[in-house]
């Protein structure tokens, strides 16, 4: 009797896991989600699903050549994972600061302009690239920077092995 | 069975006995001691908990605020160091930069320069 049944009550089980766990597994942007830091006195904002949505966008256009999957070919060492950002002279783990450093970047340590080094609103004569960003797009950009770790944990700025 | 076959035997067999009784007891005293090759040996030194000004590479120095790269750079520079305080009389220091260097102290420490480092002094190539 319970040899004829273990099959298909196995197979029940399986398929009504599969159809209860799906949707509550998969990463969905709420609202929590969207809610990054604002700046370093402590405040949040929280990002509309389209300025999320275009954040990504924009940075996969603009930023993704280096940094992908929240890494920096270009210099491994200074990644733009929580950490990185946030041992950064000045931090760089809030939207403020982000935008800033779209602005006017700086050396980890803060103490040199790198305008002729890192793409920025500086410097759109030498990286064109940046020239048609607006106010909205910095802040949908950084805003991406902070909710992907939150998503992708590890994986944002983990390097190849994350993958 | 012959008698050859037998006293043949007999010699295999005392064989066996000596080497394995000489083999127990005369074993290889290796393993008495716990192996360490120099890097561990190192490693368990400061080098392998603070910042070593006299060892560590420049990415290193990225794990506490200020210091990488343009200090991380003067310091491997100006090495090697005597005694921790012996970084901030590196030459021509900013007052910033000597500030930076006084809140650090704690997490700097010096050991014997070594030689075995090579290039992992400058980039160990060890990113994440
Ligand atoms: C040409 C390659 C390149 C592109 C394109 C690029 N970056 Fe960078 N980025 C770098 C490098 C290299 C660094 C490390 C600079 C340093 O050594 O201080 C860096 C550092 C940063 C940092 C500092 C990270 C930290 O932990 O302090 C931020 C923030 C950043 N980039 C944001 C951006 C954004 C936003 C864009 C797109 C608008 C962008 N970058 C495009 C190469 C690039």
């Amino acid at each position: 009797m319970i040899g004829k049944l273990i099959g298909p009550v196995l197979c029940l089980g399986i398929w009504l896991w599969t159809l209860l766990a799906t949707p509550a597994q998969a990463i969905t942007l709420d609202d929590a989600t969207r809610t990054v830091a604002l700046n370093d006195q402590g405040e949040t904002v929280t990002l509309t699903l389209r300025e999320a949505e275009r954040g990504k966008q924009l940075f996969n256009a603009k930023c993704g050549t280096c940094h992908v999957g929240g890494i920096t070919k270009t210099n491994p060492v200074v990644g733009l994972d929580p950490e990185s950002l946030a041992l950064a002279t000045p931090p760089r783990n809030t939207v403020e600061a982000l935008v800033d450093y779209m602005k006017n970047p700086t050396t980890y340590d803060g103490l040199q302009e790198i305008a002729e080094l890192h793409p920025s609103l500086a410097r759109t004569d030498i990286y064109p690239k940046m020239r048609d960003l607006t106010e909205d797009d910095l802040y949908a950009i950084a805003g991406h920077i902070l909710i992907q770790p939150k998503i992708r944990g590890i994986q944002w700025g983990g390097g190849k092995i994350y993958y | 069975m012959s008698k050859m076959q037998s006293w043949w035997r007999w010699i295999s067999l005392g064989c066996c006995l000596l080497v394995g009784i000489l083999g127990f007891w005369g074993g290889p005293p290796a393993l008495a001691a716990e192996p360490i090759n120099k890097m561990d040996a190192k490693l368990a030194s400061p080098f392998g908990q603070k910042l070593d000004l006299n060892n560590t590479n420049v990415n290193g120095f990225s794990r506490y605020p200020g210091l990488y790269p343009t200090l991380a750079r003067l310091i491997v520079a100006n090495a090697p160091y005597g005694k921790v305080e012996d970084v901030l009389a590196i030459p021509n220091l900013t007052e910033r930069q000597k500030e930076v260097l006084k809140a650090n102290l704690d997490n700097f420490a010096v050991t014997e320069p070594e030689v075995m480092l090579g290039w992992d002094r400058i980039n160990n190539g060890i990113y994440r």
